[in-house]
């Protein structure tokens, strides 16, 4: 049985179709393009799971059923896993799976000190891009904004926070203390494990920010919906502020 | 293949004009535009390209001519192989250049000589070299045991109607015919399925897409999107042929119908396998295609739509909702597409 689920979603030129195998109901997702742009991205994609797989023991199963000039087609293995979704309490309600995600990004991303630019997700989001198997073993997806060695280390797991704390703030209307305290701790635990870049350190919310300002064609269309950069200045200063202070301690 | 194919083509088209398109001779005329209009794209689109005499003379139909959003429906079909397909009433062809971009050798057909000229600049300039040009009337197109795949989108509701189309006009009131149908229109379009399955070999796979004539959209007054009437879809034949021809002063003869009709027609036409699947909220830009069956109206689920704009849509978008949701009345899903083998 197929289904076409997502038409050119987002701003993406891509058609997203679920297969069920009702003989052995084996679930596949296919990605699809005709566009150039949707071609780029799946390529894209499938070069940064090639570099995730190499890093990971659960190995995002993937096969390159049809690619042309003008068309490419790309069927992938249903991970079967825990899906978190949003909630007005998106940071808090999430605090577990938070943990999880950010010892995952420094076992991905760390172990490479020397290097001045990492790989970059590019939306490394809770919410839809990490399947979390058995509820505990975190599997990143959706790796269309792959570009290998182009962001300071820290920087998929700052958008990654501060996203959580944005669909917070924006639906419950508030910042919560606790939320913040915790993001805190995140930063110094990634510190600590030499994930954090030093420009994250001082105004982490602002350089994240201005990163995806100066580097904005690596979103191409999809840049203007991104969280992170709605984002107020007075927000960010708050933000920083309170985090600032921690870091500090 | 291709040289195959042109010899194929050649073969039952022996007369092909300088555009290098084939023609059988017949000519008509179905557009969106009228033929004054054509007249003015026809020129800007010899001096300055396809997409500049779209984005000139017709901005407002861009996207219909160029989104592979429209595209989506050939997902359904399986295009691990390369293989021949026959667009049928074809028009700009958006359809013919996504499957000549899948990889196929693509045969469009159509009688409007002005739209096909506009596929012809089109596929030069997306360098389309395996776009297959034909000026026929698609109800007697000539191809036997040829295709692998068959592509009627949006056309089978047409086939009754013999007269010359320009869409604006078509819908306007008191359109005299002097044309008379030799067929009832269910008859004609059955017909024209057979010639349809004819051109397929075994193992061939038509695509169809065509509005449900049970959508819900036309029970919540939405006009009729080919007689321009409201609840002509769903009414009786008979009812529905005497309000056209009251209001418009023409018979009905767009049939479109519901799942279970539509399938039938298809298998009378002589396919045998069969997938029916529901498309929202329409099958020219769809945003979701599932099966139609039970286990299918699970993935049913809230979808993002441009077009959905008035609070009347809006409504509609809401019912749909809870029609496929809670009630799962498939049946008042708003379009059909059906994908059959030979």
């Amino acid at each position: 049985m197929i289904s076409l689920l997502k038409n050119h979603q987002h701003y993406s030129k891509i058609y997203f179709i679920e297969e069920v195998d009702r003989s052995n109901n084996k679930k596949h997702f296919i990605k699809s393009s005709s566009s150039l742009d949707g071609i780029t991205d799946i390529s894209t994609e499938l070069k940064g799971i090639i570099w995730y797989n190499s890093k990971v023991n659960n190995k995002i199963n993937y096969e390159i059923c049809i690619q042309k000039e003008n068309y490419i087609k790309v069927k992938y293995l249903e991970i079967q896993g825990v899906v978190p979704i949003l909630t007005k309490k998106t940071y808090r309600s999430n605090i577990r799976y938070i943990e999880i995600v950010i010892d995952h990004y420094c076992a991905v991303w760390g172990g490479d000190e020397e290097k001045v630019k990492v790989p970059l997700h590019g939306d490394f989001s809770l919410l839809g891009n990490i399947i979390f198997m058995n509820d505990e073993i975190p599997v990143v997806i959706d790796w269309e904004h792959f570009k290998l060695n182009s962001a300071p280390i820290g920087f998929d797991a700052m958008y990654f926070l501060f996203e959580l704390l944005w669909f917070e703030m924006s639906q419950a209307n508030d910042i919560c203390e606790k939320s913040l305290s915790h993001l805190k701790r995140m930063l110094l635990k990634l510190k600590s494990a030499n994930c954090l870049n030093e420009i994250f350190l001082n105004r982490p919310l602002e350089a994240t920010k201005e990163f995806m300002l100066n580097n904005n064609s690596y979103w191409g269309s999809q840049f203007d919906k991104m969280p992170i950069i709605f984002f107020r200045k007075e927000e960010i200063y708050f933000i920083d502020k309170e985090i600032n202070i921690n870091i500090e301690i | 293949m291709k040289n195959n194919i042109i010899k194929k083509i050649s073969h039952l088209y022996p007369q092909q004009d300088e555009n290098m398109i084939f023609k059988s001779g017949k000519e008509g005329y179905w557009s969106n535009l009228s033929k004054q209009e054509n007249k003015r794209f026809e020129e800007i689109l010899d001096n300055d390209g396809a997409k500049n005499a779209v984005q000139s003379v017709i901005p407002q139909f861009e996207k219909m001519i160029y989104s592979e959003k429209r595209e989506a429906a050939l997902e359904l079909l399986d295009h691990q192989k390369s293989g021949v397909c026959i667009d049928f009433g074809c028009m700009w062809g958006v359809l013919s250049a996504g499957m000549a971009k899948r990889g196929h050798e693509v045969i469009s057909i159509d009688q409007t000589y002005q739209s096909l000229q506009f596929l012809k600049k089109r596929a030069e300039e997306d360098n389309l070299n395996n776009i297959h040009i034909v000026q026929d009337d698609i109800k007697e197109s000539k191809f036997i045991d040829i295709a692998d795949y068959a592509l009627v989108n949006g056309v089978l509701e047409w086939i009754p109607v013999l007269e010359e189309v320009e869409v604006d006009k078509f819908y306007a009131k008191s359109l005299h015919s002097n044309v008379k149908e030799s067929n009832t229109p269910d008859k004609m379009q059955e017909q024209f399925l057979e010639t349809v399955f004819t051109s397929l070999k075994e193992g061939g796979q038509m695509m169809l897409a065509i509005e449900n004539r049970h959508s819900h959209q036309y029970y919540m007054g939405r006009k009729d999107p080919h007689a321009n009437l409201m609840f002509t879809t769903f009414l009786p034949r008979p009812l529905s042929n005497l309000i056209s021809k009251i209001f418009h002063n023409k018979p009905y003869r767009n049939y479109i119908y519901s799942f279970k009709d539509m399938k039938d027609m298809v298998k009378r036409a002589g396919f045998k396998e069969c997938e029916t699947y529901m498309c929202f909220p329409d099958y020219h830009f769809p945003e979701l295609i599932i099966s139609y069956s039970n286990q299918g109206l699970l993935e049913y689920r809230k979808y993002p739509n441009e077009n959905r704009i008035t609070t009347k849509q809006k409504i509609s978008y809401y019912a749909e909702y809870f029609i496929m949701r809670y009630l799962k009345a498939k049946f008042f899903a708003p379009a059909i597409i059906i994908v059959a083998k030979k």
